[in-house]
Order: structure tokens, then C-alpha cells, then sequence
């Protein structure tokens, strides 16, 4: 593991907020000169090789830190003790690797307002002992089986509810009359258990025209042969109902993470049948991978290795033959010229014509267009046929919230006004940023975007998406004026942390819609989706304004996400009503940030085909009388031919809910089941019942 | 699959009345004859679409001197291929058309039949369609291009496209500069 860089350390005594990876802190840093940050308030360490001393002795230089992240192994560290007075948030993570980590003791943190733990990786062996936090307010999510935790005397030793999925005896009727039509099951966090087994075999034995099962199991187990073969004799693989199905185990290794821009392109990209195909990647995605390749793979299975980088989310791609173009036929005039036989038949030998550079401007400008920002701009080296087409050809500003690719040097937000005024123009295709480009200007971030969206570059622009990042997440800010400018040709839009102020926007074209964090009242929101009459898909991400009640009404609507996390603050959502909407063929719900009283009442959606991915417990769902309780039917008094493809977030795989399910979705053909072992909500009850 | 019929079957073809014919025959600049559905034909190639409804297409084979037969029949093989593969893609995507859809990114399907084309062919193919105004032929083939030069350095994109580089050293350098955000791997 590489040393902290020395540089790193004139940045002491300034840093606010410091994120460490991967890197080494000796011991006796410097000379034995304890790190020393004294304005430091943020501190994540991730992978740091640290010894259980000189982290003691960091942290007590950090005299006013506010919040720490802890993630993975932390060094050998067996043990960490947390004594500070002005420590309010702190955040253990646990998913791979060895973890050395046993014990976290909190000893005095007399400000510390939330305790969190992510991942299911924790050792048997741990212990989290909080001896005095008075303020402690937010406390999740418990995994299901340790680590132990200690506040004071009360004790907390999660357990899961027994299930045994023992069917036999069980649905002996059932089994003879159940017309199982499932296709494909994907069951993420497989395990091999009892219970397991059971719910497997329940398939294996009984899906007539089942083609595909897919268990991801845990790491460990790869190129374990004797495991897997263990697990195919218990499945009775062999005997199958269908002798067509194909049985997989897999193992992902990578990052347990879902990142935001794959759920948006779930609800958006309406072009792939099932958007959960991948669902197991999108589970345990290997971050790199991901913008290497982009979302689109994964949303077409691994098959596909379409090596796109950078950024390119499929239906986020602009149009290559940008509107407005007159017509077709104007566009690429059949006349236009160079244009001699256009089969030079078997004759040329491709190792010396060159064929591109002969190509109308119209098209090489169109495929410039197409390429990531960076590549596009370098076609002007390739030689001078090349130089001015960049410049006209339609702008394509895509730059990813990403900084740790390796060997790809992003371009900076300070390069980005050069690229605009450089550029002609006026045919803007997409300008989408990364959020930290507007939070460099932390006090005024309306002002930076507002100014790059004056240039005459962007004129006509199609596609904006821009977020005006976490600093502004309280205050939002108001949508640029510029930006307004666009929304008669607007087709895809993604707006975040900024309020809408004024007339509603009017955007005739607009078909991707994404609201994220934003500011604005019930009445604007409506009026705001009324204007937008060819919307195809809109996304709704953590809180939207001061809204707790949204309905739905538009005929052109195919699919509806909400993405509610409560860690991104309040969320006043408690409604989503939709009321009329002929063409909705999916609703996808992310997150674990459903409150309690979260209802979303669907009236009628006669063509409602995916359905996914229900939480463990919220929110409720009522299709008329059919009512949902997060991943479990209460109610199925309305069968429901339409859905095909279901998610499920599982807090144990039980048998008795997915039969359940299948009654009420009878053409049911893929089902995605993602075990979520910390069943945080009924533990989050579990603990303010404790606690309070 | 595409018809490369001889003279004998043509001959066959021009006997049924003109009314009745759902398909046209187009004759490529070596004068082989190919069939396509009128119907295709006309949703996929503004082109031939005018050409349709002005009646000047040719019963003995509308000749298409620009477009060579290799071209031509991969034309012709990608207007019945998409034909076929309308009522699957409607199934899934419930409406939109082809031709009103914004843009969309090339399915499976077109992917395999450009992956298949050596370069020539794909060249040949990127002519064709834009000389008879094949939007989304245009489309997929112009992404495969992309394809091709993402992620590339310069000079590997000009290694696969046999592009000249015709800058001097130091103008190189002086766009380069200019260009300074665009490169970030040298």
C-alpha cells in the first residue's frame, strides 16, 4: 500500500474534508509528528493501512471533526476507540475483504447524533459498544446477524425471523393447479441454506417452462466446485420440470453499490425489455467496469461488451442526425458531391484508402457527435479534413461525476467555457456536468451554470442535466435563466437541487424527465408536467420540493421511478397518486427512504408490465383493491395479467410471498429477488422501540 | 433474404401488373436486379419513398448507378430484415416508429448485421444509405463508425482508417495545445 504522498501533508493544517483510499500512514508519520488537521470535519478512510495507535492518535488531532466514514479494513486495527466532542455523524462499512475490525467503542461522543452501518460483511466476532451517546438520533441499518451492538446495558443481537420455505406438504394442491409460466429467476445473496434450497428447488421442481436460474452467491464460494455440486444435487437439478432451464451460480466481486445514473437509466431508457436484466451486476457492480462500458451493458446482460466509455447511457445517447434538421433528404442530399460509384466493389484494399475522410461533413459530423466529448474534440488532430468539423458538428458536452478513473483525466470545469466559445454551434445536443463543477462555487452555483448556458453553443440544446451538488441541496437555488431558453427543445431533462420559481416551464418535446432533490410546490409541479405533453419517462428522486402529494395524469407516460434515501434529508413524499395513465408499462421504486405512511395509489394502469423493486416493507401500493406492503401482497382481490417482470427486496427468501405474488400476477415470466440480510426497517423499529 | 434474381426471373416479375406488386426492383451499377418490399422501401429511404410516389421506379429495375450490388444487397437484405423484425420490437416498445422516434440507439439486431461488414462493406453501405436517405440506416452505421473510433489515440484511429495525417509538427502541436482539454492519456 502506497505512503500518503508528502505533498499531502502542506494541505494539514487547511483541510475541511478529506477522503483517504488505499493509501498508507506510516507510523510515527513524519517523524513522529502525529497528523495534525486541525480544521478537518469530514474524514473518510477506505482501505487505509493504519496501525491502532497512530488512527488514535489522528483522530484526537482532528479536534473538529464532525463526521468519520470507516470503511472496509481499516489497517490492523482490531479495535477503535472514539472519544470526541464534536463528532456528530459516524459510519461504519463493511462489505469485502478481510476485516480485521472487532470492536468499535464509542466511548464519550457527546454530540454524536447518528451511528450507521452499511454492508453484511462484519465479523461474527464484533462488537459495537457505545458507552455514552445522549444525542444519539439515527441508528441503522442493524445486519442481520452481527455485529453485536451494546448501548450501555441494552444489547442488541439481531435475528432473523425463521423461514423454511418447506413447500411440499405445504402446496401439494396448489402445485397441481398453479400454471407457473416463469421464464427466468434471478436470486441475488443466495446463501444455500435450508431455506434456500427449499425456495430453489421449489422452481427447479415445478417451473414447466422455466429457461433460466440464476443464484448469486457469495464470493467465497467461487470456483468452489464442491460447493457448487453440493448445491446442484440438493436442487435435484438433474430431475427439472423443464429440461430446457439453464442453472448459473455467480459470483460478483466489486463494489455493493447502486449507482444513481443506473437507476435513472432503468426508468428512461424505455428501448430494453426488462430493465432488471443485470440486476445482479447493478447489485455488486464493479464501479470501473461501469463507466468504462457505460449503463447500457449492463442493461443488456453481459453478452454484450459494446466497449463504450466515459459516458453514454443508451437512451442517454443524443440523436445522431440531431433535430432540428430540415429533412432527411436535405440533410444528406443523395447529390452531394464526391460521390462517385459508391461501391468501389473488391478493388480497394482497405490498407490504403482511406474511406472516412471522404465522407460528406454532414455524416462525419453526425459520428463526431456521437463520441464521448473528449474523443470528439481530438478528431480535429487526425489531419486537416478534420480540423473545422468538431466545431459545427452538433456539441456533445457529457462529462462524468467521476474521478477515479484511472489514466482518464477529466475535463475540468474550468476547460468547459473554452470548449463552449470555441465550439459554433447552434445545434447543442447534450450538456449534462458533473455535479462537482457546481459546487465549486459552493456560495452561487446558479451563476457558473448560468453562464455556461448562455453560450450560443448550446443553442437548441436537447438534453440538460445538471445538480447543483449536496451544499445546495438545502438552499436551492433557482434554475438558471438561461436555462429556460431551452425548453422549447428540450427532449431529455435532469434537474437537481434548484428550485423553480415563476411560470412553469413549457416543454413541448420533453420526453426523459428527472427531479431530484428539487425545489417546488405541488401547484408548480403540476403545472409543470402539464406542460411537458410527450413525456415519456420521469424519474423522481429523494425529495421533490415541498410536495406531499403528487397525482399523476398523461397519456403518453410509459414509466414512473421514485428513488426516495432518507440520508439525503426530510422526505415529505406521502402520496404518489396515479391517476390516469393509459400507457405506464413500468413502476420501479429504489431506495430504502419509504416512510412509513408512503402510499402509492395506482387508479387504473391497464399496461403496467414491470413492477420493481419492492422494499422490504414500504411503502404500500394499491392497484384498486390489490394492495401491496412493500415486497409482500396484503390483498390480491385484482389479478393483474399485465406484469410480466417483478423485483423483489426480500428480507428472507420466502416461498410463501412469491406464491403469493404469482397468484396475483399470473403471466409472471422474470422475477428478480435480492435478499436484503440487514432488513433494516423492521430493525430500525425494533431499535427506536429499544431505545427511546 | 435478399433476391438476386437473373434475367429469367425478372422477366417473371415484370409480368405481374404493376398494381399489384407490393415490391420494387432496384438494379445496382452492375446491373444486378434486387427486390424490396415497397412497403420497407418507402419507410426506410425518403428517397425511394419520392421516388414510390412519383412513379418513377422502374419495372425492369429502377437503376441505382451510384450503388454497387454488394452494397445494394445489403441495403436491400437490411429493408427486409427490419421488416420482419417490426413485430417483435412493437411488442416490446409498444408505439413509437422508426422513423418519428427521436433517435434510438441501434437494437441487437442492427448491431450484429453492421458487425458483420468488413470495412469496405461498411463504408459502401454508409454511402448507400445516405445517398437514397436512409435515416436509420444512417443511424446504426454511423454508430458502428463511432464504435470504431472510441477510446482511440489519433493515431490509432488513423492506423484503422488509413487517414493521412497532413499537419506539419508544429501545427500538430499548436492544436494540441489548443486542445489541451481533449487529451488525457500523453
Amino acid at each position: 500500500m502506497p505512503a500518503v504522498p508528502p505533498s499531502a501533508r502542506r494541505f494539514w493544517p487547511t483541510l475541511r474534508v478529506a477522503s483517504f483510499g488505499a493509501c498508507a500512514f506510516p507510523d510515527g508519520d513524519a517523524g513522529g509528528a502525529p497528523l495534525n488537521l486541525p480544521l478537518l470535519e469530514q474524514l473518510s478512510l477506505m482501505n487505509v493501512g493504519i496501525s491502532e495507535s497512530s488512527l488514535h492518535s489522528m483522530l484526537a488531532g482532528c479536534p473538529a471533526l464532525k463526521s468519520l466514514v470507516v470503511t472496509e479494513s481499516i489497517g490492523s486495527c482490531s479495535r477503535i476507540r472514539i472519544a470526541s466532542r464534536t463528532l456528530r455523524s459516524v459510519a461504519v462499512q463493511n462489505s469485502w475483504g478481510e476485516i480485521r475490525l472487532e470492536q468499535i467503542i464509542i466511548g464519550d461522543a457527546p454530540c454524536l447524533e447518528r451511528l450507521l452501518l452499511f454492508g453484511d460483511n462484519f465479523r461474527k466476532e464484533m462488537v459495537i459498544s457505545v458507552v455514552s451517546a445522549p444525542k444519539l438520533e439515527i441508528f441503522g441499518q442493524l445486519p442481520a446477524l452481527c455485529p453485536r451492538l451494546e448501548f450501555g446495558a441494552t444489547i442488541f443481537q439481531s435475528t432473523k425471523p425463521r423461514v423454511t420455505n418447506a413447500w411440499r406438504r405445504k402446496y401439494q394442491n396448489l402445485i397441481s393447479t398453479l400454471d407457473i409460466r416463469l421464464k427466468k429467476i434471478v436470486v441475488t445473496t443466495y446463501q444455500g441454506n435450508k431455506a434456500h434450497v427449499n425456495f430453489a428447488n421449489f422452481f427447479v421442481l415445478n417451473a414447466r417452462v422455466l429457461q433460466s436460474m440464476v443464484l448469486e452467491a457469495d464470493v467465497s464460494h467461487n470456483n468452489d466446485r464442491a460447493w457448487i455440486e453440493r448445491q446442484n444435487q440438493l436442487l435435484q437439478i438433474e430431475n427439472r420440470a423443464s429440461k430446457a432451464a439453464r442453472f448459473d451460480f455467480v459470483f460478483h466481486f466489486g463494489w455493493p453499490r447502486t449507482l444513481e445514473y443506473i437507476w435513472s437509466d432503468q426508468v428512461h431508457d424505455l428501448s430494453t425489455a426488462d430493465p432488471f436484466v443485470g440486476f445482479d451486476k447493478w447489485a455488486k457492480a464493479d464501479a470501473y467496469d461501469l463507466i468504462r462500458n457505460g449503463p447500457h451493458q449492463l442493461q443488456s446482460g453481459p453478452a454484450k461488451s459494446s466497449g463504450r466509455e466515459e459516458s453514454s447511457g443508451s437512451s442517454r445517447r443524443p440523436s445522431p442526425l440531431p433535430f432540428p434538421k430540415p429533412s432527411p433528404a436535405a440533410a444528406h442530399p443523395p447529390s452531394r458531391g464526391a460521390m462517385e460509384t459508391i461501391s468501389r466493389g473488391k478493388k480497394s484494399n482497405h490498407g490504403e484508402d482511406d474511406r472516412i475522410s471522404r465522407l460528406p461533413d454532414a455524416i462525419l459530423e453526425d459520428i463526431i457527435s456521437l463520441l464521448p466529448t473528449k474523443d470528439g474534440g481530438r478528431t480535429q488532430v487526425l489531419s486537416s479534413r478534420w480540423r473545422p468539423l468538431w466545431r459545427s458538428a452538433p456539441l456533445n458536452v457529457d462529462i462524468h461525476d467521476w474521478y477515479l478513473i484511472p489514466k482518464q483525466r477529466l475535463i475540468r470545469a474550468g476547460e468547459i467555457s473554452g470548449i463552449l466559445s470555441s465550439h459554433l454551434g447552434p445545434a447543442g445536443r447534450r450538456f449534462s456536468i458533473p455535479t462537482a463543477y457546481l459546487e465549486e462555487n459552493k456560495s452561487d452555483p446558479a451563476a457558473t451554470l448560468d453562464g455556461w448556458l448562455r453560450s450560443p453553443a448550446l443553442d437548441g440544446l436537447q438534453e440538460l442535466e445538471f445538480h447543483y451538488g449536496f451544499w445546495s441541496v438545502h438552499r436551492k437555488p433557482p434554475l438558471p435563466p438561461s436555462a429556460r431558453r431551452f425548453s422549447p427543445t428540450l427532449r431529455v431533462a435532469s434537474f437537481g437541487a434548484c428550485s423553480f420559481q415563476g411560470s412553469a416551464l413549457q416543454m413541448p418535446l420533453l420526453e426523459q424527465l428527472s427531479l431530484k432533490n428539487v425545489g417546488i410546490s405541488e401547484s408548480s409541479l403540476h403545472a409543470m408536467l402539464a406542460g411537458c405533453p410527450a413525456l415519456k419517462s420521469l424519474m423522481l428522486t429523494q425529495s421533490v420540493g415541498s410536495c406531499s402529494r403528487i397525482r399523476i395524469v398523461s397519456r403518453t407516460l410509459r414509466s414512473i421511478g421514485v428513488h426516495l434515501q432518507s440520508f439525503w434529508g426530510q422526505i415529505r413524499l406521502q402520496q404518489l397518486i396515479i391517476e390516469d395513465a393509459p400507457c405506464l408499462e413500468r413502476l420501479l421504486l429504489f431506495g430504502e427512504g419509504f416512510g412509513e405512511q408512503m402510499v402509492i395509489l395506482v387508479v387504473s394502469a391497464p399496461k403496467l408490465k414491470i413492477f420493481g423493486q419492492l422494499p422490504v416493507q414500504y411503502p404500500r401500493l394499491e392497484f384498486g383493491a390489490t394492495i401491496f406492503q412493500g415486497s409482500s401482497v396484503v390483498n390480491s382481490t385484482m389479478v393483474m395479467p399485465s406484469v410480466k417482470v417483478l423485483a423483489l427486496t426480500h428480507a428472507n427468501l420466502s416461498l410463501d410471498v412469491v406464491i403469493d405474488f404469482m397468484k396475483c400476477f399470473p403471466c409472471l415470466e422474470n422475477l428478480y429477488i435480492k435478499i436484503n440480510k440487514e432488513d433494516s426497517n423492521n430493525n430500525n423499529q425494533q431499535v427506536s422501540t429499544h431505545a427511546l | 433474404m435478399e433476391v438476386d434474381k437473373g434475367k429469367g426471373e425478372a422477366e417473371e416479375t415484370r409480368k405481374v401488373a404493376e398494381a399489384d406488386r407490393d415490391t420494387v426492383t432496384l438494379k445496382s451499377s452492375d446491373g444486378k436486379l434486387f427486390e424490396v418490399s415497397k412497403e420497407a422501401a418507402a419507410r426506410l429511404s425518403t428517397v425511394l419513398a419520392g421516388m414510390i410516389a412519383g412513379g418513377s421506379i422502374d419495372d425492369n429495375g429502377t437503376d441505382l448507378k451510384q450503388i454497387g450490388s454488394e452494397a445494394l444487397e445489403n441495403v436491400v437484405d437490411y429493408c427486409n430484415k427490419h421488416a420482419n423484425s417490426i413485430p417483435s420490437a412493437a411488442l416490446i416498445s409498444s408505439s413509437i416508429s422508426f422513423n418519428t422516434a427521436p433517435f434510438k440507439e441501434p437494437e441487437e439486431w442492427e448491431r450484429k448485421f453492421v458487425d458483420r461488414l468488413s470495412h469496405d462493406a461498411l463504408f459502401d453501405l454508409v454511402e448507400a444509405a445516405n445517398f437514397l436517405g436512409m435515416e436509420r440506416l444512417l443511424d446504426v452505421t454511423c454508430h458502428k463508425i463511432s464504435e470504431m473510433m472510441k477510446g482511440k489515440s489519433p493515431d490509432q484511429i488513423r492506423e484503422v482508417f488509413n487517414i493521412k495525417n497532413d499537419y506539419t509538427k508544429e501545427e500538430l502541436e499548436e492544436i494540441r495545445q489548443e486542445l489541451a482539454w481533449a487529451f488525457y492519456d500523453d
